[in-house]
């Protein structure tokens, strides 16, 4: 060591440190950094508290592949270390303040660790598949009941498990039942965060829903997003009580991807575009067009009066006769900027207004098979809205929307896991058009038989 | 071009635009307190930063004089150590002595940017290695006791457990 220079001959402040710091992943403060001097190792545990979010994800360390890759994509997350056969997420950018810890079991020296580290922490984000353990789920309740109390915020995410020869599980009833016990347990906990003021629950390829009985948590929390691909009318009509009592709901985010389930529910839709105080705090809407047809007046009267800071719709079952009038009155919506819409045949015009500039970001649903409509169509889009970076088509066919059939299957994966498979089709016909963009992300959804394949081309 | 002497804190005087000089944070203040708008004979004091060091911090702030204002700290931001240009990276590779001289003079004068790229690097010369490695590529005393040492393993079995 003689001869050559030292770190401690120079006086580095502690800012110094800081700011290092602040460009390395979690895992290495917490095994590495705060192992190396005393001084190092406050700074670095001095770190860590600042971070402030954690996820925690259960289930079984091989099902947990797929959920790592869904969070890799959901959080932009390109970067995961391996230590020992398990998962720690070290990611640089949005969410790399977070560790996420993938075990079977939560061992008494794990657990002691995240006590030590949740008393700074408040945001959770939960992702729990339908054969965690049971122990596990036991376990992160007691967690979040003695330890959460400063959450201020949970993400809950419950997927579907995937197997690599089958794709998704098909739930038997037995194992949805199991997951409905687990997952009221979990809601059951959400009464007893008293700080939890935003709650995201997001069910995919499901329908475990929350009994009445768990809503109870509604009281107190201002946020509440709930995303999921089937609702039991029950748990509209819980939340319908609920949220009338409330003292503290401000908003209300709800997405529904299963157009034939919203049927039941024009009722309780009716009663949130009419009576409902939340009508004006709605951020996310599904809006069934047909089966709830109004008069245009009525429309108008909505959309000016209640929906007004609405950020995303879901439109379903939208004629295409009826397309030009439901875009001249989601003008009003000054606040979309998101918009899911049918295409169900005839792309040749699509009427999306030019009016609607301040949407950022839309859901096509398609089923056609001529990719020279599709590009008319897309191109006519991105034309019309400045301001989109992203769009997405969900195809409901198993196959490439743009490719002709002997094509089909031309993909690629980008070096970071980060935009995912594109057609070539995609390429060729859009990426001309798209070049101006600044940034355009065209998201291409195959979800025939469940298949979960997110396919991005980003445009930079 | 209106200019400016700078003088490092070993005495020896350097020219330079003031539109460079006002990279600094802290000399811009300086600048603008005293009113200075170019030289008036007098060279302005960096007591701080030796003529090595104040010289490479010009030839970083030349490069990127046209560079767009850095953006303010962002908890949201993305913090990521893989983008370093590659004239930053080229003119980073000295010794340690010198780069942690150079980071507290951009720390001194307060050029964000400079300050930026070169936490970046230390950074990426600490990531993935484990404590003794780190110790040894910065020549860090181990002023643990065994007891403590010890104590910190026991602490960290969690996250090697099987």
């Amino acid at each position: 060591m003689d001869g050559q220079w030292r770190m401690s001959t120079i006086n580095i402040p502690d800012c110094i440190f800081y700011l290092i710091f602040s460009y390395l992943p979690l895992i290495d403060l917490l095994l590495n950094c705060s192992s190396v001097c005393h001084q190092w190792r406050q700074i670095a545990l001095y770190s860590i508290s600042y971070r402030q979010k954690l996820i925690l994800l259960l289930g079984d360390s091989p099902k947990n592949l797929l959920i790592n890759s869904i969070f890799q994509r959901t959080f932009n997350q390109h970067h995961i270390e391996h230590i020992n056969g398990r998962y720690y997420s070290v990611s640089h950018d949005l969410e790399r303040n977070s560790l996420r810890l993938s075990m079977n079991r939560f061992s008494p020296k794990t657990v002691q660790k995240i006590k030590s580290l949740l008393p700074n922490v408040n945001t959770l984000i939960l992702a729990q598949d339908h054969v965690g353990g049971k122990n596990a789920i036991n376990t992160t309740i007691n967690i979040l009941r003695k330890y959460c109390s400063s959450l201020r915020t949970v993400r809950l995410y419950a997927y579907y498990v995937y197997d690599q020869e089958d794709g998704f599980y098909a739930m038997e009833e037995i194992q949805q039942q199991l997951l409905n016990n687990r997952l009221h347990k979990l809601f059951s906990v959400f009464k007893y965060l008293k700080n939890l003021k935003h709650l995201t629950y997001e069910m995919h390829h499901g329908q475990t829903n929350p009994s009445v009985d768990d809503c109870n948590f509604l009281s107190h929390i201002e946020e509440f997003y709930y995303f999921s691909s089937g609702i039991e009318p029950k748990v509209y009509e819980c939340w319908r009580q609920c949220a009338e009592t409330s003292k503290t709901l401000r908003y209300v985010g709800l997405r529904h991807n299963s157009s034939s389930l919203l049927r039941p529910f024009r009722e309780w839709q009716n009663w949130i575009w009419t009576e409902s105080k939340l009508a004006n705090h709605f951020t996310h809407f599904p809006l069934d067009y047909k089966e709830n047809f109004i008069s245009d007046y009525r429309q108008n009267w909505i959309f000016q009066h209640r929906f007004t800071s609405l950020r995303s719709l879901s439109l379903v079952n939208v004629e295409f006769s009826t397309l030009e009038q439901v875009a001249k009155h989601l003008i009003a919506l000054k606040q979309l900027i998101h918009l899911q819409l049918p295409i169900e045949s005839n792309l040749t015009i699509v009427p999306i207004h030019t009016q609607l500039s301040s949407i950022r970001a839309l859901d096509l649903t398609i089923r056609t098979n001529q990719h020279s409509l599709l590009k008319n169509a897309l191109t006519s889009i991105i034309q019309v809205l400045p301001n989109l970076t992203s769009i997405q088509v969900v195809d409901c066919r198993n196959e490439c929307i743009g490719c002709p059939k002997d094509q089909i299957g031309h993909y690629y994966y980008d070096d970071k896991m980060k935009a995912v498979v594109c057609s070539k089709w995609f390429v060729r016909n859009v990426f001309p058009i798209a070049y101006h963009k600044e940034r355009l992300m065209l998201k291409y959804f195959d979800d025939i038989e469940h298949k979960r394949n997110d396919n991005y081309i980003t445009f930079e | 071009m209106p200019i400016i002497k700078l003088l490092s804190s070993d005495e020896e005087p350097f020219e330079v635009d003031v539109d460079i000089a006002r990279m600094s944070i802290t000399l811009r203040t300086m600048l603008d307190d005293l009113g200075i708008e170019e030289d008036d004979g007098e060279p302005i004091p960096v007591q701080n930063v030796n003529s090595s060091i104040l010289r490479k911090v010009i030839q970083w702030c030349t490069y990127h004089k046209n560079d767009p204002p850095t953006p303010d700290d962002d908890e949201q931001r993305e913090k990521r150590t893989d983008d370093i240009p590659s004239w930053d990276a080229d003119f980073l590779k000295v010794d340690q002595g010198t780069l942690f001289e150079i980071i507290l003079a951009a720390n001194y004068l307060d050029i964000k940017g400079l300050l930026d790229v070169t936490c970046k690097t230390v950074a990426n010369m600490i990531r993935g290695k484990t404590p003794e490695e780190i110790r040894k590529t910065f020549n860090i005393k181990n002023d643990f006791t065994p007891q403590e040492e010890e104590q910190i393993r026991r602490e960290n079995e969690w996250c090697e457990e099987k």
